[in-house]
């Protein structure tokens, strides 16, 4: 046989035995146990994500009770192709899609590149230099996300209000005599700054958590070797936090393409309205098809956000921080920079913080709402006994045992969500990343995210109207704490899974396979190397979790009972009796709560991560 | 076109109206029947109805109010042994749950209170998902119109408002002035598509086209002339008044905020509702009236409504607290939290409260929930191309 | 059977094949280095005999029993196939300390604690490592790193040792005393090592075999000395050796009855007898093998060619010193000792002894004539 001949049949036998391998290949990884947690997720997320979503998607194409009010051919259960055409093909298409999403997309946009520029500036100052107060600064940098967004809006309107919309002008007109520019008070701008400064909290969170495994040595020999600063910056630590990065991007641009109170309080006056403006009001009007479609385009939208930072993080290696060579970590010496650092830290801090909380605080302590005064001062709404006069009756806060059975379920709810979530989420990360490139990874990540963006309520109904009879082997949850953890949990879990993803990445491969090598199985592993190094990450997702879940209200109202109604579903009730005050006071202790969860999971997870 | 509810109660007829009412239009299915059967209980008598609802010895109710808290209260202490679950959420949210519990079969509320009449008769009603109930001994004391189909606790109204810190007296007199130049960009009302009830007010307006027409040539002294393509002035008057840069805002009280902030040299109008009026008690700087002179009316009303749930595991506890909700003839205490500023309760036998007219004193048009379902679409998409 | 038996391995990452058919056999107590450039699918081998990587064909044995066999779909996960690996970054775990890291394998197996002790501390004591039990990984040099995930490594006692490029992390002077270690770790233990790497000193070094990979096939599996003496292929020639290997494009012919390596500027007879003349050829020389004759010094005796080349760079290094020469428009390395003095722009002649001289196939690349083994 001449040499050729044997080449050509082995290049044949070649192609017979690879290809047979690739079939035989695929049964073989079902046993490992990584496929095994892949699959596993899967259906859980088929379950309590893939199925709301359908429903959500089904739902379009057939004619609701309500639509009737629509159209008179409406006949509810039927099939119809009627909404698409609503939304896409009518007069309405520019009213109701097209102004509206070019109008989310440019408040997504430009909420993430500040919440970018803020989030990771701050979170550098914190991290990696000798600025002074950082360990407070790092505490407090979290904060403004646990106050309401629609307070920092308010605020916003105090200062730079107009007449436009009546009442008395700003600070700022009060101050120069000169009226703002509508384009300061309302609309685009504003939203911009007032989301900005209530979801920078993600991109900190998550970027400081990356910094902190950043090898200064790397920076320092770049530094060594004659590298300004910028360059070290733009080649060494960037590439290192890109995957926080965009982790923190995604969160913020979707939370933002979705947010609805503040862009709605801010735009509605000069007639800026977002896309999920007309989510709300279609989901109010009883009109969920019309709501369900722009809420498939926000789902879009986001989806093709993350096949491009798929695209990004999955063709670069240089991600992995934490390599099993040990690191140095050393600050970065500000000199004279450092109060001027401080200073935009500070006062972040201050205005999407400190300031919001005492202004509740203050307005829990007024006797008349509005009126700021020392004179105007009680504490009646924080301590009277029932009967008081001023209360009409109801107790002080702290007497209130419907308050504190309230804030305790609050609490557990919120602990355990987070929990849940967590947990989920560092998996779902640990999936993603081992299995990065295969089909399975990238849906396990892309479905993990789907929740982010379905309305709080649109997606607390779905599991209502799910899980209200036995589906298949679950039972009937409906009327439990468990299905209220569900909910949160699962709504939620895009933060977790995010920051799952984003720390797992930064994880050499190598440091759980040298682990296997020494003859560690799976779970042994999971505990004693992969957890310990990614349990930062994990509390971040449990902190974003547990502050999110806090003040849910609109997610867990159809699924409450009066045993596990929460704090938030009192604030309700309250603003309804026009009691200002008593919703303040509960906002204060929402926040305080917050910070006390934040700081507690951190110090616990602190001792068990060990470095 | 939906079946005319007539307000007969079939089977209530047969053991003296004392049961809650079946109407014609609904759809049962013999579960239900058979349960409607075995719930109806009478001649009425407190102690026999408070006899049969401490057996059931709890009741849950759904409410768009969180006062549900203080009438369940009292209701409480009036009824020892029943315990009141209350709920409180959006109108639409109960509408969400009680269909969710009624198509899965899960029976759990009892009695629901809410607002949004037009949904509630189309989604939950006629369906057969809730029950009219009329307490039997103040039946004559309720209008037929605040009685059928469903029961009406009581009102509300929306109303034009102006600050009174610079005006003596109402500057618009005329719902058409809002449309004139010198009010551009200062008429203030809440969105339609976020504060839903104020459909309910469009659609009134659009009903009234022929009234609207009428007080615009009273206002301008000419007869309207409508835009192209549209078909009332009722739709004449949101267009024009839309293009007036009206300013839009969330809620009724970041209109009467507005308006009534003091200080302002040129403050602006608005439409909002009338029970603003009892946040000047809160804070006492605030400085806005209801413009009481308007034409061709004051104001368009709002009605809450409340019902028995199909399947109601405690029917009888139900019966006792919608009893209760309704009051006696100065309030009592099961209606006092709504005997306030800005409601009026349908109760022909109680009076408004103190400071405000009585209903009978006020022009306002009343809304159809017929002709609002009907029209819903139609208005929202108007409203939408116009804004 | 080998103690590491590889049968027909191949992988493939999607439309990659990383590793195309690849059979090897280890003995007990072989230091076996896998060389190559990178890609080369040594890594890959590497990780497949520790179960890292699942191949998609083949068979592989370890210490007498099947790890892995396609045909068969058997599968044993890395934990139990009692294989220690040492990683190009170490992995070693950052949250835990020295003594922790090196305890894990023993804990795994679940040893009493005195006895874990015990043995930790004879390996770091072995290791040098005695006073850094406590340290975490970070407040470690990148030497001592090392021995820790060579410690953590041996106290698991495992069959194999495998290592993936461990001393690449390594400054020049560390990496030197870090071969010695490995040496006489390997002595003391006499364990059986995989070693890859892409650095042929390493390998030429430390390696009683070395298997040389290209391209996911093997190229040449023989020990250093045949490796380096006879290459088997072009690509093991250029690969292997301090210097470039210096080549010339030529061909087979007969003249004066012998069959000679024919150039415009140099003729060298071949040894052996003549084959199929014509046949295009290219000449590998080691610049250690080239003997430089400066001006008139008559050629050292023995059979050879000799050519004439500008000298085109010198590079003087005390004792031995290179050139960068000329030769037919192919820049050659040469080798010469302390008395020779030249600069840049000389002429020089070359002698190409007969014995040293190796002869490849232009088309496939394969050795077509083996020299006789030197004296």
């Amino acid at each position: 046989m001449s040499p050729l001949s044997q080449l050509r049949m082995e290049m044949r036998e070649n192609r017979r035995s690879s290809a047979r391998g690739l079939w035989r290949g695929a049964p073989r990884k079902l046993g490992t146990p990584q496929f095994l947690l892949s699959a596993v997720l899967l259906v859980v997320l088929a379950v309590f994500v893939i199925v709301p979503v359908g429903t959500i998607a089904v739902d379009t194409f057939v004619w609701q009770a309500g639509d009737v009010r629509l159209s008179r051919e409406a006949q509810p259960g039927a099939l119809t192709l009627f909404h698409w055409q609503r939304v896409f093909r009518s007069p309405l298409t520019g009213h109701l899609l097209t102004t509206p999403l070019v109008n989310s997309i440019l408040v997504g946009v430009g909420t993430a590149a500040l919440s970018l520029a803020l989030g990771g500036l701050l979170a550098w100052f914190v991290v990696r230099t000798d600025m002074p107060f950082r360990r407070v600064a790092g505490a407090l940098a979290v904060v403004p996300y646990m106050i309401p967004s629609y307070t920092l809006a308010l605020a916003w309107l105090t200062l730079f209000k107009n007449q436009r919309i009546g009442g008395t002008a700003g600070l700022f007109q009060y101050l120069t005599g000169v009226a703002p520019p509508d384009w300061v008070a309302y609309g685009f701008f504003p939203t911009v700054i007032v989301l900005a400064l209530h979801y920078y909290p993600f991109v900190f969170l998550l970027i400081s958590n990356a910094l902190a495994s950043v090898d200064t040595s790397l920076e320092e020999s770049a530094e060594v070797l004659g590298a300004p600063r910028s360059l070290v910056l733009r080649r060494i630590t960037l590439p290192v936090i890109l995957p926080a990065v965009l982790s923190g991007t995604i969160l913020t641009f979707s939370r933002a393409i979705g947010a609805f109170g503040t862009p709605y309080f801010l735009g509605s006056p000069v007639r800026f309205f977002t896309l999920p403006t007309m989510i709300y009001s279609n989901i109010g009007m009883r009109f969920p098809s019309t709501a369900n479609i722009l809420v498939l385009v926000l789902i879009v939208l986001s989806t093709i956000l993350i096949f491009v930072s798929q695209k990004m993080v999955g063709v670069r290696r240089s991600f992995v921080t934490i390599s099993g060579k040990g690191f140095r970590h050393k600050p970065v010496e500000l000199g004279r920079w450092k109060y001027p650092a401080l200073a935009i830290t500070g006062s972040v801090i201050l205005f999407a913080a400190v300031l919001p909380f005492i202004m509740f605080f203050w307005q829990s302590v007024m006797e008349y709402a509005g009126t700021y005064s020392f004179s105007n001062f009680t504490s009646a709404f924080w301590l009277a006994p029932a009967g008081t006069r001023l209360t009409e009756g109801e107790p002080g806060l702290l007497r209130n045992p419907e308050v504190l059975r309230a804030a305790w379920n609050s609490v557990r709810l919120s602990a355990t969500a987070a929990l849940v979530a967590a947990v989920l989420g560092s998996l779902i990360g640990y999936v993603v990343v081992k299995g990065r490139g295969t089909v399975i990874s990238k849906a396990i990540e892309q479905v993990s995210f789907l929740p982010y963006l379905i309305p709080s309520i649109a997606f607390g109904a779905i599991y209502l109207n799910v899980f209200i009879r036995p589906w298949g082997p679950i039972p009937a949850l409906y009327g439990t704490f468990l299905l209220l953890v569900l909910t949160c949990a699962f709504r939620n879990l895009p933060f977790a899974a995010r920051s799952g993803v984003s720390t797992m990445i930064q994880v050499s491969g190598e440091l759980e396979e040298a682990a296997q090598t020494l003859g560690a199985g799976w779970f042994y592993r999971f505990r004693r190397v992969v957890f310990p190094l990614t349990i930062r990450g994990m509390i971040v997702g449990f902190s974003l979790v547990f502050m999110t879940t806090m003040r849910e209200l609109s997610l867990i109202i159809l699924l409450v009972t009066p045993q596990t109604r929460t704090l938030t579903t009192m604030t309700m009730r309250y603003q309804e009796q026009g009691f200002v005050q008593f919703a303040n006071a509960i906002t204060v202790v929402l926040v305080v709560m917050s910070v006390i969860g934040v700081w507690a999971i951190r110090k616990l997870g602190g001792q068990s991560g060990g470095s | 076109m939906r079946v005319k509810r007539v307000g007969c109660m079939v089977l209530a007829l047969l053991i003296g109206g004392l049961v809650i009412g079946l109407a014609e239009g609904q759809k049962i299915d013999e579960a239900t029947r058979a349960w409607l059967q075995q719930v109806k209980v009478g001649p009425y008598q407190e102690a026999t109805l408070y006899e049969l609802a401490l057996a059931e010895g709890e009741v849950t109710i759904y409410s768009y109010s969180s006062r549900v808290h203080n009438f369940a209260a009292t209701f409480e202490a009036r009824y020892p042994g029943i315990k009141v679950n209350a709920f409180d959420m959006d109108s639409g949210e109960i509408l969400t749950k009680v269909l969710a519990e009624q198509r899965a079969g899960r029976f759990s509320a009892d009695v629901i209170y809410l607002k949004d009449p037009a949904a509630v008769i189309a989604e939950l009603y006629e369906p057969g998902y809730v029950f009219n109930y009329i307490p039997p001994d103040i039946k004559h004391l309720l209008p037929p119109h605040y009685r059928e189909p469903l029961l009406v606790h009581h009102i509300s109204l929306d109303v034009f408002i102006y600050n009174t810190e610079v005006y003596d007296s109402s500057p618009i007199t005329n719902i058409w002035d809002v449309t004139r130049p010198e009010w551009r960009g200062k008429f203030l009302m809440p969105d339609p598509l976020v504060t839903t009830e104020y459909i309910e007010v469009l659609a009134t307006i659009v009903q009234n086209a022929d009234a609207m027409a009428a007080a615009y040539a009273e206002a301008f002294g000419e007869p309207l002339v409508l835009s192209p393509g549209v078909e009332n002035a009722g739709y004449e008057w949101i267009k024009r008044m839309l293009g007036n840069g009206a300013v839009i805002v969330r809620s009724t009280d970041d209109v009467s905020n507005a308006v009534g902030a003091p200080g302002q040299v040129a403050p602006p109008v608005g439409l909002t509702a009338f029970s603003r009026l009892r946040d000047k008690e809160k804070n006492p700087q605030l400085a806005f009236d209801v413009a009481y002179g308007m034409g061709p009316v004051l104001g368009v009303e709002h009605q809450v409504v409340v019902a028995i749930v199909n399947r109601a595991p405690h029917p009888n506890a139900a019966k006792l607290l919608i009893q209760w909700m309704m009051g006696d003839d100065r309030g009592g205490w099961g209606y006092a939290p709504y005997h306030v500023f800005g409601n009026w309760p349908t109760r022909v036998d109680v009076p408004a409260p103190s400071g405000v007219p009585a209903l009978a004193e006020l022009a306002y048009w009343n809304t159809d929930a017929d002709f609002v379902w009907d029209n819903y679409g139609k208005i929202v998409d108007f409203w939408t191309l116009n804004r | 059977m080998g103690l590491v038996d590889l049968r027909c391995v191949a992988k493939a990452f999607g439309p990659v094949v990383a590793v195309d058919r690849v059979s090897l056999s280890i003995e007990k107590g072989e230091f076996v280095a896998l060389l190559g450039p990178s890609g080369c699918g040594k890594t890959t081998t590497l990780r497949m005999i520790a179960g890292l990587e699942v191949p998609d064909d083949g068979e592989i044995h370890l210490a007498g029993r099947r790890v892995f066999s396609a045909q068969e779909r058997i599968v044993v996960p890395p934990q139990r196939r009692n294989v220690g690996m040492v990683f190009q970054s170490y992995a070693l775990w950052p949250h835990m300390t020295v003594f922790e890291n090196v305890a894990f394998g023993l804990r795994v197996q679940r040893k009493p604690r005195s006895v874990i002790r015990s043995e930790v501390r004879t390996v770091l004591a072995y290791m040098q490592l005695e006073d850094l039990e406590r340290r975490y990984p970070h407040e470690l040099s990148g030497g001592q790193q090392q021995r820790v995930a060579l410690a953590r490594m041996i106290v698991a006692r495992p069959a194999v040792f495998l290592m993936d490029e461990p001393l690449s992390n390594l400054d020049a002077k560390l990496r030197t005393e870090m071969r010695a270690e490995l040496k006489r770790l390997h002595r003391d233990l006499t364990a059986t090592t995989v070693y890859v790497t892409h650095d042929q000193l390493e390998a030429l070094t430390l390696a009683s075999r070395i298997v040389v990979m290209k391209d996911g096939t093997i190229q040449q599996d023989a020990a250093p000395s045949t490796l380096y003496e006879r290459p088997a292929n072009l690509f093991v020639a250029e690969f292997v050796g301090s210097y470039p290997v210096n080549l010339i494009e030529g061909r087979l012919a007969v003249e004066h009855g012998r069959a000679c390596f024919v150039h415009p500027e140099v003729v060298v007879p071949t040894e052996g007898p003549p084959s199929a003349t014509g046949e295009e050829l290219m000449l590998a020389i080691r610049p250690e093998d080239v003997v430089l004759v400066p001006g008139e010094v008559p050629p050292p005796a023995g059979e050879g060619g000799c050519l004439t080349a500008t000298v085109k760079a010198v590079f003087p290094a005390g004792r031995e010193s290179t050139a960068h020469v000329d030769v037919g428009g192919r820049t050659w390395t040469v080798v010469f000792g302390k008395g020779i003095a030249i600069e840049v722009g000389d002429r020089v002649n070359l002698f190409l002894p007969s014995a040293r001289i190796l002869l490849y196939r232009r088309d496939t690349g394969e050795l077509v004539r083996e020299r006789s083994a030197g004296p």
